[in-house]
């Protein structure tokens, strides 16, 4: 349901693309798509604080939007060099590499542009609307400081330190980031914030570590992903650092973790552990 | 690919580390009564500091003040932060970033403290003590300002900021060390001057009377002179010049300037009036905010009574004290700050008896309180009966021939001023028996053979001036720390080390300068009820509120 809806938000924050490639190009790089995880985060994080879900994913679309970017430059041989994405050719391979740079700078503007409206339709107040717009700019530079950090690990071996380092900057900034704006739009207080905050941090690693899982073992989960590119990249992760037990261990101690931070919300972490679960599911 | 398991511990260590594995720590609870109760505290003790100043008090009545602004800080806490609450739901309502709104309200917050630090200050121009209470307050300015953003932002569903930050340990730091500098090294009061051993001064010579016209300006002499003659004719034919008063911000404190011959920081008397919060045994000088806060609380229930702070902080001694310990014959009457009187060869009459008519010891030397009482028994009018007290005072003095020195305060016209509309020597009907009065005393002292200096302090406007029987520089112009040395000069005798002679004015036989000491010890504290008596009897007079 959360998928379809925003879905549906994405389709209107798209509808006025270019013609030609670029257009098509914006509208490739998050259709089908994938998971959905993080416009979910937002959803269900705003849901356990009594939030609507037609005035939340409209945010959580705009942060896939802002995820899809993402994923576009990963993808270019200057960074990953990764050939497939969701089960298809990566966009740069689809279009070419110039027209998923300007995608991904197109869908980045537009997630900006939309998001204080989007922001007080879901709302949140004129002043918040403000500070969190420019929360999600830092968040894209913070993005950015991670993904030069992963370029400039491979080929090097790293430590448990610099992954985490690696993920709290990418996909842990935007885990918390999905949460902490979900459950904030909905007027959870700061103690519940920071709790959810800290539930999203420790499943965003959770789901990192299952990632690199999922990498090595080529789990038909992470379909659509080719198996074993880190290791044919030679990027340091969790598996090369603890083994896959060792790694299978800690995503199981992270996800025990994320439970416990909900613990003091009780019933209202409903919405929240059925992410928990979704996550839990790919172990 | 497979690296060993045993890492996984390090790896745990450096996630938990990191805050992961591990729900975060539960919000501090916000006590709201703890932080209430605490700033309370803080606020009480350092707003006593401020408002009672050094030197205003001893530790007892610090501490008792601190505990009277208890109730009133409380409260304006309340009101205060509510206030800010309402600042910054207001600001955020008008779509100011919340950031910017903590940092507002913060400010708004550490200025009011500020504001209120400078409004509690300045009870007559009593200073912090010293760089330590500087120090304090600013540092609480920062401690408030951290306090108030951390508690708006949470206000304003911020992150907590939780980590306490450098500038706020460096301000809790300093605050703590200033203030406990300052309370334990109270009171922080300038030296107490050495008792001396005098050289020989010179035998007394001069019978000289130093007449404190109190309320006539240079102006008023010219008028009385025409309309009343007498001894204003004598006065205005004498060489006059002008008197610089600075500072002069009350009676007792400008008169004690003119007799000890140096400034009020100096000599001591800055307080004219007291506060005793919550009965303390000495009161504190509190500015008008600082009378109200202690007022508020207590005034009902009579635990912040009001009086009359008696000279006991002087310092140094008067030019009557000098003279007495060369050995001339000394009566003082009326001379603001003479009370209580002090244990010296020599006969006083205080401010206290002359306008309250009281004869205790504390009041009048036991030889001239029956010229008071019966001064007081023949006249109901305030005016009348001072003028009747000096008159009498200097008829008996008169009696004595050889040198002599008379300190006489002539108060009536400022006392009448002080009933009526302001304007010097209005209404004029009114003035004019104490213009006869003053004739009266002027002409007596010419035909008793005495040298008169008068100095004319005109309050109510107009030209002050001093005027002189004897040889002197005319049209000098003489500051108020200046005239004791003057006077001290037409005695034959050397002036204090602190002493600094006018412009324009050489003294006629120049002598080394001399260290008078303390001045002599009074011969009675006057107990707390005969300051609030005062008190009362000036307000009647119209010299406080």
């Amino acid at each position: 349901m959360v998928r379809a809806a925003v879905d549906r938000a994405l389709a209107r924050l798209l509808a006025d693309l270019p013609p030609g490639p670029l257009g098509a190009a914006m509208h490739a790089a998050v259709f089908p798509g994938g998971k959905r995880l993080r416009p979910l985060l937002l959803v269900r994080a705003g849901q356990a604080f009594g939030g609507e879900l037609e005035r939340l994913c409209p945010v959580g679309a705009a942060l896939e939007l802002v995820h899809g970017a993402s994923l576009v430059l990963d993808d270019l041989p200057c960074m990953d060099d990764a050939d497939l994405r969701r089960g298809v050719p990566a966009l740069h391979r689809r279009f070419s590499e110039a027209t998923a740079i300007l995608a991904a700078f197109g869908l980045l503007a537009r997630a900006v542009a939309a998001f204080p409206s989007l922001l007080r339709e879901a709302g949140v107040a004129p002043a918040y609307a403000q500070m969190w717009t420019s929360r999600l700019a830092t968040l894209v530079e913070t993005m950015g400081q991670g993904q030069e950090q992963d370029l400039a690990l491979a080929g090097r071996e790293a430590t448990v330190a610099d992954l985490e380092l690696l993920h709290a900057s990418k996909t842990g900034a935007f885990f918390a980031f999905a949460a902490e704006l979900g459950a904030f739009a909905a007027g959870a207080d700061p103690a519940a914030l920071a709790l959810v905050a800290s539930f999203a941090r420790n499943l965003g690693l959770a789901y990192q570590v299952l990632d690199d899982i999922g990498d090595a073992t080529a789990s038909p989960a992470w379909g659509g992903k080719p198996a074993h590119q880190d290791q044919r990249h030679g990027r340091p992760n969790f598996v090369a650092v603890l083994g896959l037990e060792g790694a299978r261990e800690l995503a199981a101690e992270l996800l025990k973790a994320s439970e416990a931070c909900l613990a003091p919300l009780g019933a209202r972490a409903a919405p929240l552990l059925e992410v928990l679960a979704h996550v839990r599911s790919l172990l | 690919m497979s690296a060993p398991f045993s890492d996984l511990g390090r790896a745990r260590e450096t996630l938990l580390a990191r805050g992961y594995l591990r729900p975060p720590p539960p919000p501090a609870p916000s006590r709201p009564f703890l932080w209430w109760v605490l700033w309370t505290c803080i606020m009480a003790e350092s707003g006593a500091l401020v408002a009672a100043g050094s030197g205003a008090g001893t530790f007892s009545s610090f501490a008792a003040l601190s505990l009277a602004l208890v109730p009133s800080f409380a409260v304006a806490g309340l009101v205060g932060w509510a206030g800010i609450k309402a600042l910054a739901q207001r600001l955020l309502a008008w779509g100011h970033a919340p950031q910017s709104v903590a940092r507002g309200a913060a400010t708004v917050g550490a200025l009011a403290w500020l504001a209120l630090a400078v409004a509690l200050e300045g009870a007559a121009g009593l200073k912090l003590p010293g760089f330590a209470g500087v120090v304090a307050g600013l540092a609480l300015g920062v401690l408030i300002f951290r306090w108030v953003e951390g508690r708006v932002a949470v206000l304003c569903q911020l992150p907590d900021p939780g980590r306490i930050q450098p500038i706020t340990l460096v301000a809790f730091g300093a605050a703590t060390v200033a203030l406990a500098a300052v309370t334990f090294s109270w009171p922080s009061r300038a030296p107490w001057p050495a008792e001396e051993v005098l050289p020989p001064l010179p035998a007394p010579r001069a019978r000289l009377a130093v007449v404190a016209a109190d309320g006539v300006s240079r102006e008023d002499v010219e008028a009385m002179a025409e309309i009343v003659g007498g001894g204003w004719g004598l006065v205005r034919a004498w060489t006059w010049g002008p008197l610089d008063p600075s500072p002069s911000r009350f009676p007792a404190e400008f008169w004690t300037t003119v007799a000890c011959g140096t400034e009020p920081a100096r000599h001591g008397v800055t307080v004219f009036e007291e506060t005793r919060p919550l009965g303390a045994a000495r009161g504190v000088a509190l500015s008008p905010l600082a009378q109200r806060l202690v007022a508020f609380p207590w005034e009902f229930w009579g635990l912040a009574p009001k009086g009359v702070r008696p000279t006991l902080d002087r310092r140094l001694p008067t030019f009557w004290e000098v003279a007495a310990r060369a050995g001339y014959p000394v009566t003082v009457v009326g001379w603001w700050g003479s009370w209580p009187v002090r244990l010296f060869p020599g006969q006083v009459v205080s401010e206290r008896a002359v306008l309250s008519g009281a004869a205790s010891h504390d009041a009048v030397t036991p030889a001239l309180a029956p010229l008071v009482r019966e001064a007081f028994a023949r006249s109901s009018q305030p005016g009348a009966r001072a003028d009747r007290v000096v008159l009498d005072v200097t008829a008996w003095a008169s009696q004595r021939s050889g040198p002599q020195v008379l300190a006489l305060s002539f108060v009536s016209f400022d006392v009448e001023a002080r009933q009526g509309p302001f304007g010097s020597l209005a209404p004029l009907g009114r003035q004019l028996p104490h213009a006869r009065a003053f004739s009266t005393l002027i002409l007596m002292l010419h035909e008793a053979g005495f040298e008169v200096f008068v100095i004319g302090a005109a309050w109510r406007g107009g030209s002050w001036f001093w005027a002189f029987s004897g040889s002197a520089p005319a049209r000098a112009e003489v500051a108020a720390v200046a005239v004791a040395p003057v006077i001290l000069d037409a005695l034959g005798l050397p002036r204090a080390s602190y002493h600094r002679w006018p412009r324009s004015w050489a003294p006629a036989e120049p002598t080394a300068a001399v260290a008078y000491g303390p001045p002599p010890p009074v011969v009675q504290v006057p107990d707390p009820e005969v300051a609030r008596r005062q008190r009362e009897v000036l307000r009647s007079l119209g010299y406080v509120q």
